[in-house]
């Protein structure tokens, strides 16, 4: 059986004001795997403890099955990292930059890191801190590239671009994320990026896992109804159900179809039903809201 | 803009320079006229007090390579508890230094270089140092919360703070000056520690989290993003280069002070260099260890030799001042220096007039020691290559001012094979540093490059 690209089993981290799980995530080799939620979800706090900034307080943490503790030198290999806090500027220019990661890594392809600074308009000469944000960006995500790594951690990678800036910067995370050995989990904002080609889905709410799975499925899975009822009748989570809106006697439920949702609202007295999809976008914010309520 | 020496030498990776050889430069110089009898005391004082000011403007153009620490930390560490973790890794430092000064002691008094009294008063000064050195950290947080508390509603500058700090420091060391009665290297060291503690308390990151409110950016997604104060992204103290200011001064009072300089107690003074040095590399390494910034906390090395490397590199530090000692207090340098027509400062000629020339080996054997461990310097000041080229500068004054060829042949240490041993132990080292120079063999060295 081949191990998950990346596991979390019962993750568990505390902060004062948050906790961090207990978090399970799995994300199969080769997937591409979309972490969103909302801000102060716990997405950032989750791809920083995979990367070793942070210790934790319970619960293990695989990449492809090796342990993200004790092998954190095999482990930091295999991963191309990306994020805002990611700072390079210490190193002044490009090219130092380049000579000084570079033997940190077996995989390193000089042609390759030269190639994809070409295609960023990025020089080996160019002064970090005077790039702007997005060439930063850039930068971030050609070093992470550049080592050919089997798992691509993308934290807000997207995230202040402007859309000159993001379409630089599209074709080279399609064209990474192609190869189909390798595995990339991103965390983003944006859900129509994400809905575009991500296969796998995680939304964070307040540290919690709402919801895993395959994006189409997760997407085919719920169903937007709309229906009447006189009375206002509890409707629970656990029956899948999750109340959107309610105006006078016309409710807007999120509906989980594995659920059988349609019997158990008439059963409740519900009339009148129809159901419509969802979006991703829908999705996202019906079940952050739900769950923050 | 062109990136010329000139501007690197005043940028944040010029400290090395800036705040080492100048005051050493400065303190060889101002020797001459302090130990004059033409001068009153005032102006002596007030002289004393002006070369460290001289250097203030100096000091505060270095900006500490570290600060990138504090914008990269990781989200789980920007808050509060980053001051606190600060103030933690002040505790090994402090172990560290009690240790150093205990053995300092007893070191001395075995190899028969000092006598029991001076031995006593060292180990007597072992508490004070301690608390100072070790209650750094600690101090910062109360400085900054005395600020704080005195400054509700002001936005202090680096430069106010550093005002208020300063002339704290005067207050309190005018007073120690007055109370302590041995003018001995204890006493003046804890004098001058007096002196430079409220200066080696400022660290602008610190006071970033508590003194200034943060500056908050909101990002186009609505995330709304806390940053330092610009003021502080700026000029930074270096901690390092705060540490040889301290025994830089500490040195400079101790010959200062009227009643002149006891061989003895310079020779007490190595090893108490050596205990700094132990102090500061466990407190790098803790405040390393704590801190890391993101961009090295993603490499595939762990965090632990990272931050071992780190720390080990500041091994380096103190070399300029042990190579000072070991070249005012050597015939050979002297006769170095009378033939180039640099005079010596009449001080030591007095020192050497006046005690036997002690043995080499004694100060050579842990600058030799050190200088093995030079390459690490080099990690340490900056990933930069140009800036680890400044790191040649020490070993240049060390390979000068040991005038180790001549050494090695007229007295040698171990007799012929030893000095051979040596002599290839220093070419070993030089090859070795310049090698890294290019290859950055210590830290960037791949684990697997044995095997490939």
């Amino acid at each position: 059986m081949t191990a998950a690209a990346l596991e979390f089993r019962g993750v568990l981290k505390r902060f004062p004001r948050f906790t961090l799980g207990p978090l399970d995530l799995t994300a199969p080799p080769g997937c591409i795997y979309g972490l969103i939620g909302p801000n102060g979800a716990g997405k950032s706090t989750s791809i920083d403890l995979v990367m070793g900034m942070g210790a934790l307080d319970g619960g293990t943490i695989s990449v492809f099955g090796l342990d993200h503790e004790r092998d954190e030198v095999a482990v930091k290999r295999r991963i191309g990292y990306v994020s805002p806090e990611l700072d390079y500027s210490p190193w002044r220019t490009v090219g130092r930059l380049i000579r000084f990661l570079r033997p940190h890594y077996p995989a390193w392809d000089d042609a390759y890191c030269l190639s994809l600074l070409k295609r960023m308009r990025l020089d080996t000469e160019e002064r970090i801190n005077t790039l702007s944000f997005g060439g930063k960006t850039k930068l971030a995500v050609v070093m992470a590239l550049a080592h050919r790594p089997d798992m691509l951690l993308l934290d807000e990678p997207l995230t202040g671009l402007d859309a000159v800036s993001k379409s630089d910067l599209f074709p080279e995370l399609l064209e990474a994320v192609q190869d189909e050995r390798r595995t990339v989990i991103i965390s983003t904002h944006s859900l129509s990026d994400i809905e575009r080609f991500t296969d796998h889905l995680g939304i964070l709410n307040r540290g919690w896992m709402v919801l895993e799975g395959q994006t189409a499925a997760l997407i085919e899975r719920f169903r937007m109804i709309h229906g009447e009822c006189a009375d206002s009748p509890p409707l629970r989570r656990e029956d899948g159900l999750y109340l959107l809106r309610h105006e006078g006697n016309r409710f807007k439920i999120l509906a989980d179809t594995l659920k059988d949702p349609f019997a158990r609202l008439q059963a409740a007295g519900f009339t009148g039903l129809t159901d419509a999809p969802v979006t991703l976008e829908e999705l996202f914010v019906a079940l952050v809201k739900e769950t923050a309520s | 803009m062109r990136f010329t020496p000139l501007w690197f030498i005043l940028s944040a990776r010029g400290y090395y320079f800036v705040c080492v050889f100048l005051p050493l430069i400065s303190y060889v110089l101002s020797l001459g006229l302090l130990n004059s009898d033409v001068y009153s005391i005032p102006f002596r004082v007030s002289f004393l007090l002006l070369v460290p000011a001289l250097f203030l403007p100096v000091m505060l153009m270095s900006i500490e390579w570290r600060l990138g620490v504090l914008r990269t930390l990781p989200y789980s560490k920007r808050n509060l508890s980053a001051a606190l973790l600060l103030a933690l890794s002040g505790i090994p430092a402090a172990v560290a230094a009690l240790a150093g000064l205990f053995s300092a002691a007893v070191l001395a008094l075995i190899v028969g270089r000092t006598d029991l009294r001076t031995s006593w008063f060292f180990l007597s000064a072992a508490g004070p140092c301690v608390f100072l050195f070790g209650s750094i950290p600690f101090s910062r947080l109360v400085v900054l919360e005395l600020l704080r508390r005195t400054f509700p509603r002001t936005r202090l500058s680096v430069h106010q703070i550093l005002l208020v700090q300063t002339l704290l420091a005067v207050i309190v060391c005018l007073a120690l000056l007055a109370l302590v009665p041995q003018r001995s290297i204890p006493g003046v060291m804890l004098v001058a520690g007096a002196l430079f503690f409220p200066l080696l308390s400022l660290r602008p990151d610190a006071y970033a989290y508590k003194l200034r409110p943060m500056d908050t950016t909101q990002k186009p997604d609505g995330a709304k993003v806390s940053r330092l104060p610009k003021v502080f992204r700026k000029p930074v103290w270096s901690s390092n280069a705060m540490w040889f200011f301290f025994m830089v001064t500490a040195f400079f009072v101790a010959h200062s002070l009227p009643h002149g300089v006891i061989r003895a107690e310079i020779v007490t003074l190595v090893p108490f260099i050596i205990s700094l040095m132990l102090a500061g590399i466990l407190s790098e390494y803790a405040a390393f260890f704590l801190l890391s910034p993101r961009a090295h906390r993603q490499l595939p090395v762990k965090r632990s030799t990272q931050a071992f490397r780190l720390a080990f590199s500041l091994l380096a530090t103190p070399i300029p001042v042990i190579v000072y000692l070991i070249a005012v207090t050597h015939p050979g340098v002297s006769a170095f220096l009378g033939e180039h027509a640099l005079e010596m400062p009449s001080v030591f000629k007095e020192i050497q007039g006046r005690h036997a020339v002690p043995s080499p080996s004694f100060f050579s054997l842990p600058a030799i020691a050190l200088m093995f461990m030079f390459p690490f310097a080099a990690v340490r000041i900056s990933p930069s290559r140009s800036a680890r080229a400044l790191g040649i500068f020490p070993l240049v004054f060390y390979a000068i001012s040991l005038n180790l060829p001549a050494r090695l042949t007229a007295v040698g240490i171990g007799g012929p094979a030893g000095s051979s041993v040596l002599f290839i132990a220093f070419l070993l080292a030089w090859f070795l540093f310049w090698r890294m120079l290019g290859n950055s063999l210590i830290y960037r060295r791949p684990p697997w490059s044995a095997v490939k």
